[in-house]
């Protein structure tokens, strides 16, 4: 049953759908990260008092 | 843009350490559990399309990318309108915050979009009205954030961009409408208030998309929103601090 999914993922449109897919879900992520480090860089220069959030 | 003109400050200070919060982890969690679903439904459970076989899963991420862009779209057209009106950097920043999010999510609208054409139409790209009005739309997102990066004091630049976000939603409204004013390839709207043009698990798999892909969107944006914020405070600071020198120069001399 695996080797007829990867038969099928190599052929026809399965490849366009993992690469449409991955795209969304690693350019999320990526995104998703490179905001979060650079909040936490900033983080450190700036007053407590100036980042309270809720 | 200078992010770093002010020193590290001391390690004994009690706020949080990044742009996280209570609220924000929650939100996390939750999204991260989301897109759990949607990879389960889309990529599973969702039968193949009679017509269009497998491509249609990659609507299950497409049509939601799109709807959110064009959410990002209107948020930054208030947040620019509210600015003009009445100078508030909070609105300002949310414009900014937005436009981001959003140009990021029209990204994934052209690309998947291609990726779904290449099998169904059998081409990457046509110059057809509602791929080139969505590209325009990608342009315009890309020079609002030009204007934003350009060296200028903190109210040249935001009433520039300000003014640029104003064109959004005119933008996002012929995008919309363009697949009923001229003959596309692109097919008409699928979710409309009369009713789905689709059924059962392929319904519910896009239902999960949109709410997947929406809590994505509202987590991106208030983060953001926060880097936004400390990143002008940190300008702030450094303008305070060049001035003092300025100043303490003057009397020397």
């Amino acid at each position: 049953m695996i080797a007829a999914f990867v038969v099928a993922a190599a052929t026809g449109t399965w490849p366009y759908v993992a690469a449409a897919w991955a795209v969304v879900f690693g350019g999320m992520g990526i995104y998703a990260l490179v905001t979060v480090l650079r909040g936490r860089r900033l983080s450190k220069n700036v007053p407590p008092e100036k980042r309270r959030w809720s | 843009m200078t992010t770093e003109t002010a020193g590290p400050l001391e390690a004994s200070d009690s706020g949080p350490s990044s742009t996280g919060s209570r609220t924000t982890m929650i939100l996390g969690i939750v999204t991260l559990l989301a897109l759990g679903v949607l990879v389960l439904f889309g990529l599973i459970l969702s039968p193949a399309d009679e017509n269009q076989g497998d491509a249609v899963r990659i609507m299950y991420v497409h049509v939601p990318s799109a709807t959110l862009s064009y959410v990002g779209c209107f948020m930054t057209t208030i947040g620019s309108a509210v600015y003009l009106w009445r100078k508030s950097q909070w609105w300002d920043l949310v414009a900014y915050a937005s436009a981001e999010v959003a140009a990021l999510f029209t990204a994934f609208t052209l690309v998947t979009g291609m990726l779904w054409g290449r099998p169904t139409w059998g081409v990457f790209w046509v110059w057809d009205a509602r791929l080139t009005s969505e590209a325009m739309l990608m342009l315009l997102l890309l020079g609002y954030l030009a204007v934003r990066g350009i060296a200028a004091d903190y109210q040249v630049r935001a009433k520039r961009a300000a003014i640029v976000g104003l064109l959004l939603v005119p933008n996002v409204f012929i995008v919309r409408q363009s697949v009923q004013w001229w003959r596309t390839l692109h097919q008409k709207p699928t979710l409309t208030l009369a009713g789905a043009h689709i059924q059962g698990l392929m319904l519910f798999s896009l239902f999960t998309g949109f709410v997947a892909i929406t809590l994505v969107f509202i987590w991106m944006v208030i983060h953001r929103f926060r880097v936004a914020w400390l990143e002008e405070q940190v300008n702030a600071e450094g303008l305070d601090v060049a001035i003092a020198e300025r100043r303490a120069e003057g009397v020397v001399s």
